[in-house]
């Protein structure tokens, strides 16, 4: 019985909830991951783009502490200034299931690193990178791709719409779809 | 042996008139044939046909509980539930002590490493939220599952089968809380969980949602449990038992159990409050959508503040009964002490502002809650002159519990001193959120309850296990507790007056309370240590101490009037009341009622004043449908933090279970 | 602590019957009974509940000022109907009650199943009635509260209702008789006390913003 009780201890104790833990303290800030990223299915040759991801996104995405700072490094770095609550405004919208450059964490931290054109910045050097990693998981919780209970509740704020956590789950669309924006009127 | 059933062969002329202890009216209205009114069964065995050891067996096979691991968890015995409670209440206090004894390691010396803040976070709200809803309030209901209905002289605790559902949900309510820490989902933001920081923004994750529900837990088991108490204190006393004849530990339950009624639902409407912001989106607490985060200060003090009377009320209770049993006499002032009780209960719902002194309110406000706060010292202080007092006229016998309820006084009226200086604004906003607030509250607590409950420990062991405590373990568990109390709580005003905020995992060693701190840290472990006493004098008294007879201490209320540890039915007969103190003044042959059925569980209702005998129900039989309910239940408020439809989906399961348990069974389970 | 050294008799006091309960009857309508005790305790304990809520509500009116926040008060025509047949049926709930007491079956059968069916009503209106808030729990604070305190009220009327429609299941069974009566009382006392929770909370609701 003992032998039992001490056994359960131990497995809940390594099976710990990944979802709650809290990093206060950071890599340090020139740091920077490498992921290997395609954005067009196209490649030269008979065999699609080789891609590599080391899958330290998932660390993040899979965090509600993790998305829950990105929620408020979104504001703090005036991603709403562009792209609104995720709906979009002078840039693409955030929350449906169409992504340019690809709607994987790693695609989304490769945008927000290297920037894009026709407006989206490079911010290098500007955002220390698990900052970047954060704010990408939380673009991907705004759709609503990653799991209810790591997603955001409301903000003490205005109430634009139901918080992340209260919007149905989302289906991303991999990468290379041109959006509605930047098509050519025909 | 052979015993007279006739009322007149000892000189008893306390015994009142036969007559006066029976209301004797039918329950068919006037005219009304009532089945109730129905002569009982002729061939039932009544308890006036029977008599000695055939008396008790019979009894104690009706009143039994069965074997085996269904026959445990269907047990509605009040004694079974009542140690249950009692030892998993102990267990939360000694996970609540390791939390604390943790702390103080790493607060032992400035920039220690050896817990990290969020880790230190977690520990500290574990620590309050433990000693809060998990140890204070459930441990006075415990002693009152266990001991009311032997000292009011009936068989059970009202609704015996709620009883055992209550005891069931505080226990899944505390494991699951226990657990979530250890699965890192631990609550991080105080045991008070003070909106905006408990809110859905900046407290991420599941973690405070587990809180949130362990507080509907917790407070569902609770509120049961004081209806149960109130119940059996008005409907189930012994005949003869009139209110001024209730011992004060009975008195104190009462009051208490009154008290939880009325504050708990505070804390369940802020904590669903909390909960709905964070998992559906309301916005009670959100400023910017018309709410306010003081709204949740004002609810959670309207609870938070009685709380501390919920956990010192029924210490009172444990020092009368102890200070009358050990001075040999009956209580001085006895009327101003329950009086004192009921003012106190009064009181406790006028000071909550006290605690939000520094949140701005306005100044009238703050001046009426420091004159209440003020106030209140004066029921507390006739309590503690009228013990005094009994103590000074009886004749003292200094064991073990005595000691404690000696600790009780020193430290107590320290903490009341230090609690008279947080009661003017000017101080308090000195001190507010620092170390010396932290010394108060421990001398407050730790003295108005762990004290006196420690003491009643050692005084009702031998009526809960039939053997007494080691009298030498207890003196050494006395005095370890005692010095280490006062060595790692006394440093802590100084720490605390030196500008030590509450809740920081570390200091910086230029602050200079690296001493002090190191000596509350050294008095932590001498703390820690009198409970190793304690537990080795718990373990070994219980298979080997001395036998104790049913009365050891040469008490005199009706709990002593039973084996050590009572059989099934608690009394062979209801006893009759004449007295406050029954033992006392029947030293060899008590009065007692004949006529309820051996066969059946039958109990006397009695009216709520003059406790004369009215009525006889039934009281439940064993049922697992109670812990079945416990579980639907708590399958549905787990389920509820992760998706608000488990409130829809896990509402059926409960309702079977409920049908299950109230359905009638059968001719002899006629009860609810 | 499972040593049981129970003590031989002769070490027991001895007793002395002065009292005899062998006619006592074996229950009581009202007050008398344990039961009619404790749901009382449970009423007392969900009216200050109730209370709370309302003192909450009163708390957030005093915050903003104006009231109700950007939104119309809600549909008063459904909500005084839903009132206006709580309060009758508060007389067929007295006359379960009584007839309880005198232990009619006949009668009592007849009024818990016109108290079924009337709780069943009630139910089906409050629905409505929910829908023509005007409101989301989700918009601002006051249509937090609003849906506080009618999701707060409508768990007792389910909660009365389905025990009201056990009941009456079991009052047709052959555990018709005896005991059951006094549980019929008692559920007619928590439906009355369903009722006078809900006068003040449709003062409070649905008259207060129109003032």
């Amino acid at each position: 019985m003992r032998n039992l009780l001490t056994a359960s201890i131990a497995v809940l104790i390594l099976t710990a909830c990944e979802r709650e833990d809290r990093e206060y303290r950071a890599n340090p800030v020139t740091a920077e991951t490498e992921e290997k990223i395609a954005l067009s299915p196209l490649s030269g040759g008979p065999s699609p783009p080789v891609e590599r991801r080391s899958g330290i996104g998932q660390g993040y995405e899979e965090n509600a502490f993790h998305v829950a700072q990105g929620k408020k490094l979104y504001v703090w770095f005036n991603c709403n200034g562009c792209h609104a609550n995720g709906g979009g405004g002078s840039g693409p919208p955030l929350m449906d299931d169409r992504w340019t450059y690809g709607g994987q964490i790693e695609n989304i931290v490769q945008t927000i690193r290297e920037g894009r054109p026709n407006g989206m910045p490079s911010f290098r050097g500007k955002i220390p990178d698990d900052q970047i990693w954060q704010i990408a998981a939380y673009v991907r919780s705004m759709g609503r791709n990653v799991r209810k209970d790591v997603a955001p509740g409301r903000n003490d704020d205005m109430h634009p719409a139901p918080a992340e956590q209260r919007r149905p789950p989302g289906e991303v669309i991999d990468g290379g779809q041109i959006s509605p924006s930047a098509q050519m009127p025909q | 042996m052979t015993q007279t059933l006739a009322p007149h062969d000892v000189a008893l002329d306390a015994v009142p008139e036969p007559t006066r202890l029976l209301t004797g009216q039918p329950a068919g209205m006037p005219g009304v044939q009532s089945e109730a009114d129905a002569p009982p069964d002729p061939r039932e065995l009544r308890d006036d046909q029977v008599d000695g050891q055939e008396l008790t067996a019979r009894l104690a096979r009706t009143w039994g509980t069965r074997k085996g691991i269904i026959g445990a968890l269907s047990t509605v015995d009040h004694k079974i539930i009542g140690r249950r409670y009692i030892i998993t209440a102990f267990i939360f206090l000694f996970l609540g002590g390791l939390s604390a004894v943790a702390m103080r390691m790493q607060l032992a010396r400035p920039e220690s490493g050896l817990i990290g803040p969020d880790l230190y976070n977690q520990l500290f709200t574990m620590h309050g939220t433990t000693m809060m809803f998990l140890f204070g309030v459930p441990i006075g209901e415990a002693f009152a599952v266990f001991l009311l209905p032997l000292m009011l002289g009936t068989r059970n605790i009202a609704f015996a089968r709620l009883n055992a559902y209550s005891y069931y949900v505080y226990l899944f309510g505390g494991a699951m809380i226990w657990f979530a820490f250890m699965l890192n989902i631990g609550p991080d933001v105080g045991w008070f969980a003070y909106v905006p920081l408990s809110g859905p923004e900046f407290s991420p994750g599941k973690r405070v949602d587990f809180w949130a529900q362990m507080i509907t837990f917790t407070e569902v088991a609770g509120i049961a449990v004081a209806v149960q108490i109130v119940v059996t204190v008005f409907k189930m006393r012994a005949p003869g038992m009139t209110l001024d004849r209730i011992p004060l530990f009975v008195w104190a339950e009462l009051v208490n159990a009154f008290i939880i009624i009325f504050a708990l639902p505070a804390v369940v409407t802020a904590s669903v409050m909390l909960i709905m912001d964070r998992l559906v989106g309301t916005h009670f607490f959100n400023p910017a959508e018309g709410g306010d985060a003081l709204l949740y200060q004002h609810l959670f003090w309207f609870f938070g503040h009685p709380e501390v009377y919920i956990i010192f009320i029924p210490a009172t209770g444990w020092v009368s009964a102890i200070v009358v049993t050990f001075s040999r006499r009956q209580a001085f002032g006895y009327i101003p002490l329950v009086l004192s009780m009921i003012a106190t209960g009064f009181l406790s719902f006028g000071l909550w502002v006290h605690h939000m002194f520094t949140t701005g309110l306005p100044q009238l406000g703050a001046s009426f809650f420091t004159a209440s706060s003020m106030l209140i010292a004066i029921p507390n202080g006739i309590q503690i002159f009228c013990w005094i007092a009994t103590l000074w006229d009886g004749r003292p016998v200094f064991r073990t519990p005595l000691l404690f309820v000696m600790g009780f006084f020193f430290i107590f009226v320290a903490g009341g001193l230090s609690g008279i200086m947080l009661a003017s604004v000017p101080i308090d906003a000195q001190v507010h959120d620092t170390m010396f607030v932290v010394a108060h509250f421990h001398y407050v607590l730790i003295g108005g309850n762990v004290f006196p409950l420690l003491g009643a420990v050692y005084y009702w062991f031998p009526k809960f296990t039939g053997r007494m405590m080691s009298e030498r373990l207890g003196k050494w568990h006395f005095w370890l507790a005692f010095i280490g109390f006062n060595i790692t709580f006394f440093p802590m005003h100084i720490t605390g007056l030196m500008g030590m905020p509450r809740r920081v995992y570390t200091y910086l060693p230029e602050m200079g309370w690296g001493n002090l701190n190191l000596i509350s840290t050294l008095g932590a472990t001498m703390l820690f240590a009198s409970f190793v006493v304690f537990l080795v004098n718990v373990v070994v008294s219980a298979r080997r101490g001395a036998l104790a007879g049913p009365n050891p201490w040469d008490a005199g209320t009706l709990e002593w009037a039973t084996s050590s540890p009572p059989l099934p039915q608690n009394f062979d007969r209801i006893p009759v009341v004449t007295n406050r103190e029954p033992l006392w003044a029947h030293r060899n042959t008590l009065p007692v009622v004949a006529g309820l059925s051996v066969e059946n569980r039958e109990v006397i209702i009695s009216t709520a004043t003059a406790g004369r005998a009215d009525l006889k129900e039934s009281s439940p039989e064993p049922s697992i449908w109670p812990f079945l309910a416990a579980i639907a239940t708590t399958v549905t408020f787990i389920g509820s933090i992760f998706t608000p439809w488990a409130i829809v989906w896990g509402g059926l399961p409960t309702t079977i279970t409920l049908l299950g348990w109230f359905w009638p069974k059968g001719v002899k389970e006629d009860e609810a | 602590m499972t040593a049981s050294p129970h003590q031989p008799l002769s070490t027991r006091l001895h007793h002395n019957v002065v009292l005899n309960v062998r006619r006592l009857p074996s229950y009581g309508h009202g007050s008398r009974s344990s039961q009619w005790w404790g749901i009382m305790g449970f009423c007392a304990a969900e009216g200050i509940g109730f209370v709370l809520a309302f003192g909450a509500y009163f708390y957030l009116v005093f915050i903003n000022g104006v009231w109700p926040l950007s939104s119309k008060p809600p549909d008063i025509y459904t909500s005084t109907f839903h009132t206006a047949l709580m309060l009758a049926s508060l007389w067929p709930n007295y006359l379960a009650r009584k007839y309880s007491e005198r232990e009619d079956l006949l009668k009592v059968r007849r009024y818990l199943v016109i108290m079924s069916v009337l709780g069943a009503a009630l139910l089906g209106l409050r629905v409505v009635e929910i829908a023509l808030l005007h409101t989301k729990w989700d918009h601002n604070a006051y249509g937090s509260i609003v849906w506080l305190l009618l999701g707060f009220h409508t768990l007792h009327l389910v909660t009365d209702v389905v025990n009201t429609i056990v009941l009456t299941v079991l009052m047709f069974t052959r555990h018709g008789h005896g005991r059951r009566f006094n549980n019929v009382g008692q559920n007619a006392d928590y439906w009355t006390f369903v009722v006078a929770a809900w006068i003040p909370l449709y003062v409070i609701v649905y008259l207060f913003p129109r003032w």
